[in-house]
């Protein structure tokens, strides 16, 4: 993809297009001709960590915000929807708001404190903040009862019809399209030159009059809005949450998807998403071997693309090309 | 009750401390916070298990097995990890490293089982008392083994040729390397180091509660880079200082406040160290970050 927004500016406002194109025709297919609820399960489980992914790179792709904390503003918004439903059983659509609201507000809390930090820092003070979450998760029983969980979350429903899969399909689908049009959007405006300018050099940024303060926190409202949100579909979806459904190694898987996938990019967040979703699912016999599997694919995966996703294909590409021209001219000279 | 927290917090934040000299020496040279060096050292402490309950060969060279375990882990994990990432963003870093304590801690999990196992204490527990306070000769151990070891350390970085080449290296690695420093060499040498440190530690940990389990590592690590940060990051004696002070308002706040809140602590202070005077206690401004 990066390909072609390199050396053609038209095929650049397509492939957009092309992409979100396709992503609905097979968001929408692929539930109706699958008739395993399982397969269904995981078309679901990659569009939602497509959500997740994509809305994380806001913040570390386009602002270069190394947010650790994105699992834990999912959960949030799940624990808001359930706490909601199951208290005044108000609405799924309302839900969704309330939880990215939720999400939002803490995602500005985490951001203001952290507006001097930077790289390894803001990832551990993340960490700090998704551990004190978890542990008000764990220790606050009145409310959240604790390590128990919350059973018994209501389907989401329209009148009389409950949702069915694939109905939540469809439904987050629906997110993923608009968070993949905001990712879009986004990167074409004002406010994505101001993200990437602050991510290269926030000195720089600020001197040309870049207001940081501003669009630091606009990522983090942004991304943890859309992760509230997802959190809130999630809910309705498996009826049952608790502080174990979206740990620290949620985050981090979630990370990993956008550097795996591209860091910065519109779709790669998603690919990476879909690989680190269903790629796993081969090792599903055995559930520790999914994790060995996660994290052999966040060494390995690291090292080839050397941090900068893309490069190393770009660079054997080079090499391939350099050779298989060095082999020709080599052939001409022995001719 | 005071004194007898504040006894328990002193042993538990000096094994922190020890924990967290080897985050702190990784990040003094490379920069990013080595979250592998937690899972390194369960390894030592599980090796050590392992060689003194199953194949029953004694203390003294359980101990040595599991340290070089945990060294040659170490190492390897810098030469197939971290080696090829020298010039990467410090975040690509810092992903590999979390991907390599998810393959070590389900390895283990594999290998060993995930429940936890007995660990025997290593010399025989007596109780003494000072004004009511109890102690035992575990945390005597305890407190008399890191202080030779910090002791130890301070000699080698201060004193010796190896130690004017860390100090070397952590102020710039590429003159040194002009100066004919091979800094790869020592940057494994300090990753051994390190990761024979954190073994220790994480062994202390094992024979202080009875116990060796699969996120010893993890546990004991997070409050271990809390510590470096609280201390200033890259400074040794900041990771002692900023150990001990986490294991004593460990301690004192589980006593005080709330035990379920006492994993908490440590998090809230590393949030407001990180916003009153990110630098640490004892830091100096990091400057080559991103």
């Amino acid at each position: 993809m990066s390909y072609l927004r390199k050396y053609n500016g038209k095929i650049k406002l397509n492939y957009f297009q092309v992409g979100i194109g396709s992503i609905i025709l097979t968001g929408l297919v692929l539930p109706l001709i699958i008739k395993n609820n399982y397969l269904i399960h995981l078309v679901f489980m990659s569009l939602l960590f497509g959500v997740l992914a994509v809305s994380l790179n806001f913040a570390i792709g386009y602002c270069g915000l190394a947010n650790l904390a994105h699992g834990t503003f999912f959960g949030l918004g799940a624990y808001v929807t359930a706490l909601l439903a199951l208290n005044f059983s108000t609405p799924f659509y309302v839900n969704l708001i309330l939880g990215g609201l939720f999400a939002s507000i803490f995602g500005i809390l985490l951001g203001i404190p952290t507006l001097r930090l930077k790289g390894v820092f803001l990832a551990l003070v993340s960490i700090g903040f998704t551990q004190i979450i978890r542990i008000i998760q764990l220790n606050w029983v009145e409310l959240t009862r604790g390590p128990m969980g919350l059973p018994g979350i209501p389907a989401a429903k329209i009148l009389n019809f409950q949702f069915t899969i694939v109905a939540y399909c469809y439904y987050i689908l629906f997110l993923l399209i608009i968070t993949l049009t905001i990712s879009w959007r986004i990167k074409n405006s004002k406010i994505g030159r101001a993200f990437f300018a602050i991510k290269i050099d926030p000195l720089a940024a600020s001197s040309i009059g870049v207001n940081i303060v501003y669009y630091k926190i606009l990522a983090y409202v942004i991304s943890s809005f859309i992760a509230g949100s997802a959190g809130s579909i999630y809910a309705h979806y498996v009826s049952f949450i608790s502080p174990d459904t979206f740990t620290l190694n949620d985050s981090i898987t979630i990370l990993s998807m956008v550097i795996l996938g591209g860091a910065g990019t519109i779709f790669g967040p998603l690919i990476g998403a879909m690989f680190l979703v269903l790629i796993p699912e081969l090792f599903r016999f055995v559930d520790l071997y999914r994790m060995i599997f996660i994290g052999s694919f966040m060494v390995v995966g690291v090292i080839l693309n050397d941090g900068t996703p893309g490069d190393f294909l770009k660079l054997k590409l080079q090499n391939l090309k350099q050779q298989v021209s060095a082999y020709f001219s080599k052939g001409s000279e022995s001719l | 009750m005071f004194l007898q927290q504040f006894i328990n917090g002193l042993s538990m934040g000096i094994m922190y401390a020890l924990m967290a000299i080897g985050y702190s020496m990784v990040f003094g040279v490379l920069y990013f916070i080595n979250f592998a060096h937690g899972s390194i050292s369960m390894v030592g402490a599980y090796m050590t298990w392992y060689l003194l309950m199953i194949i029953d060969v004694g203390y003294p060279i359980a101990i040595i097995g599991g340290l070089l375990t945990a060294m040659f882990l170490g190492m390897i994990i810098e030469k197939v990890g971290y080696l090829p990432l020298r010039r990467a963003p410090r975040l690509s870093l810092l992903v590999v490293s979390l991907g390599f304590s998810f393959i070590i801690e389900i390895s283990v999990q594999l290998i060993w089982g995930t429940e936890a196992q007995y660990m025997p204490p290593m010399i025989p527990i007596n109780n003494y008392y000072i004004m009511n306070a109890k102690f035992n000769s575990l945390q005597i151990g305890v407190l008399f083994i890191s202080f030779v070891l910090m002791v130890l350390l301070y000699l080698l970085i201060q004193k010796t040729k190896i130690g004017i080449v860390f100090r070397a290296v952590a102020l710039d690695k590429d003159t040194s390397g002009l100066m004919g420093v091979n800094v790869n060499k020592v940057i494994s040498l300090l990753f051994a180091t390190g990761s024979i440190i954190g073994a220790i530690s994480a062994i202390m940990v094992a024979v202080y509660y009875n116990s060796v389990y699969s996120t010893l590592g993890v546990s004991i690590g997070m409050k271990g880079f809390t510590a470096v940060i609280l201390g200033g990051i890259g400074s040794i004696p900041g990771a002692v200082i900023g150990g001990i002070i986490i294991g004593i308002l460990e301690s004192l706040g589980g006593a005080y406040i709330s035990t379920a809140y006492k994993d908490g602590i440590a998090f809230i202070l590393l949030i407001i160290i990180l916003l009153v005077r990110p630098a640490g206690l004892l830091g100096k401004e990091i400057e080559k970050e991103g």
